[in-house]
């Protein structure tokens, strides 16, 4: 009797589990996609005087092989980790580079002597407390995330 | 007292201005680190250790630290210390320590200027050669960054001037430095046959440049390196070599591609070099000669398999060997190595990865004489497989 019983209810949970499963699985994979997709943009500081920066200069802040603004206040960079997908988006999309390439440059000025790497910061929610609060930084976000605390600057 | 007055005040003062400017940028200061591992098994010759037997004795420790007290002047250093078979023994050295100033920095032109000890500026790896994670294999290929005589070709004491010039989408870059390259008992033994009683010491300045050209989309990187190097021997009692100068130069062209998922690398490197005053055994004069081709592929964000082919040679008119073999009686085989390595890195997470790679090598040329002190025991094929762990922060 006790075995019939097991049996019943791993039949049980194996029907009740698998919709589960799949629907946490649908989920995830949405998550992601959403994530991948989603569209992120550059921000600073609010006192940064610039609308726009070139892809190039974009590119020079966050390899941090300039290591100001156009108007010459220090620049601060911040990023999130190099697997994180938010990371991954806007180096991807607005870089229009690949998080290894930044990775390579960083490596090459840190363990020269020639350079510093970014500031890494563990979520997007930080990564927008210390835009606002610190003079000269730059970063990115996630576009839904942007409100008047930082300032979106567009890249072309 | 004047002068030294005002670098003890400013010197007094870097911390204030760093702590002032702390309160909004609580990030002044960074600390970068990394430790790797590795094993090495080979069926013949030494490599790193008793590779033959298996060997651990491939160990990198280093930590670092930079600031920017001023938003032109970064100071850096690095302490390393680096156990590499019988040629290194791991006690911790000073890497580098860098003073740089950027006393011009303009819309598309910059100018810089470094002092201290500086890591030198030859081909795409030297300047991060100790980090593994920044090397396309577990060792670098040997053809362009010899091991034998690493410290030799890794850094000097003294002063570089840097220029770069911002273009549109690309970065042209012109390093010119004049230093002190750092002498060793390796140095002494890849030259001059083996760690004698006397010393191999420089004897002039080096000069040391680099030119880089690299597109901002990390597309395509090239460069251009220029060492030299002037050395004296003063020999010890009982060395049956004379007092003797060599005097070489490295010169290395290099190209790197890069795509969404590969890589590919090539570097090629002569160099000259002259060996008088050490009577017959040593004296001579010749350009040695080298490259490789390399292939990186990223089959997706952590896993990367790479394949590199290299060869060289200690004279370029001599590749095969045979003429050195006639005229010394010493086997051809001393005189090259030809290398086919194959690997595959996992980047565990962005801070930690595992790596293995397999090699098939012909030639003992690149191979350190201090790990082979004894030359009748090498061989002339030899494979390895070596192993590493990497973790950086």
């Amino acid at each position: 009797m006790f075995s019939t019983w097991t049996q019943a209810n791993r039949a049980d949970q194996k029907k009740a589990f698998h919709p589960l499963l799949l629907m946490f699985a649908l989920a995830v994979f949405l998550a992601s996609a959403v994530y991948a997709d989603a569209d992120t943009v550059l921000i600073a500081n609010p006192a940064i005087p610039e609308d726009t920066l070139t892809r190039s200069n974009a590119r020079l802040l966050f390899s941090l092989r300039r290591t100001h603004w156009p108007d010459g206040r220090q620049a601060h960079v911040f990023v999130l980790k190099d697997d994180n997908p938010v990371h991954r988006a806007f180096v991807r999309q607005v870089l229009q580079l690949y998080p290894r390439q930044l990775r390579r440059v960083w490596d090459r000025q840190t363990y020269s002597g020639t350079g510093q790497a970014p500031e890494t910061v563990t979520s997007p929610k930080e990564m927008k407390r210390k835009i606002a609060t610190t003079p000269g930084s730059v970063g990115y976000l996630p576009k839904d995330m942007v409100d008047e605390s930082v300032k979106l600057i567009e890249v072309h | 007292m004047n002068t030294l007055h005002y670098i003890l005040c400013g010197a007094l003062l870097l911390p204030a201005v760093g702590q002032a400017d702390a309160a909004d940028r609580s990030s002044d200061w960074q600390f970068h680190g990394f430790l790797t591992q590795g094993f090495v098994k080979t069926d013949h010759n030494r490599f790193f250790g008793p590779s033959d037997k298996g060997s651990f004795e491939f160990t990198e420790i280093g930590v670092n630290a930079s600031t920017r007290p001023l938003p032109e002047l970064l100071l850096s250093a690095q302490l390393l210390s680096r156990k590499a078979g019988a040629m290194y023994n791991g006690t911790p050295a000073i890497d580098f320590a860098v003073a740089r100033w950027d006393f011009m920095d303009q819309d598309s032109y910059r100018a810089g200027l470094s002092l201290g000890r500086l890591k030198n500026p030859i081909g795409l790896y030297n300047s991060t050669r100790d980090v593994a994670h920044t090397r396309p294999s577990i060792f670098l290929p040997q053809s362009i960054y010899f091991d034998k005589v690493r410290n030799l070709e890794h850094s000097s004491d003294g002063i570089m001037l840097h220029l770069d010039r911002f273009g549109e989408s690309q970065l042209l870059s012109l390093d010119m430095g004049l230093g002190q390259l750092l002498m060793d008992d390796n140095v002494e033994a890849a030259y001059l046959g083996q760690d004698w009683r006397g010393n191999l010491e420089t004897d002039k300045i080096s000069r040391i440049a680099q030119l880089r050209y690299a597109t901002l989309d990390e597309q395509w990187r090239f460069a251009l390196s220029y060492a030299d190097g002037h050395m004296k021997f003063k020999p010890g009692p009982g060395d049956p070599l004379s007092a003797g100068k060599t005097q070489f130069r490295f010169i290395v062209g290099s190209v790197q591609y890069n795509t969404a998922s590969w890589t590919l690398s090539a570097e090629y490197a002569r160099e000259p070099l002259k060996q008088q005053g050490y009577g017959p055994l040593i004296d001579s004069k010749g350009t040695a000669e080298s490259y490789y081709l390399q292939l990186q592929h990223y089959l997706n964000d952590s896993v990367t398999l790479h394949a590199r082919y290299e060869e060289a040679f200690i004279d370029k008119d001599d590749h095969s060997g045979r003429k050195a073999a006639a005229a010394f009686g010493i086997p051809a085989y001393f005189r090259y190595t030809k290398s086919l390595t194959l690997g595959a890195r996992w980047n565990i997470t962005p801070s930690t990865m595992l790596s293995a790679d397999y090699s098939f090598n012909r030639g003992t040329y690149l191979l350190s004489s201090q790990d082979n002190p004894n030359p009748a025991n090498l061989r002339k094929n030899w494979n390895m497989f070596a192993l590493l762990f990497s973790y950086r922060f």
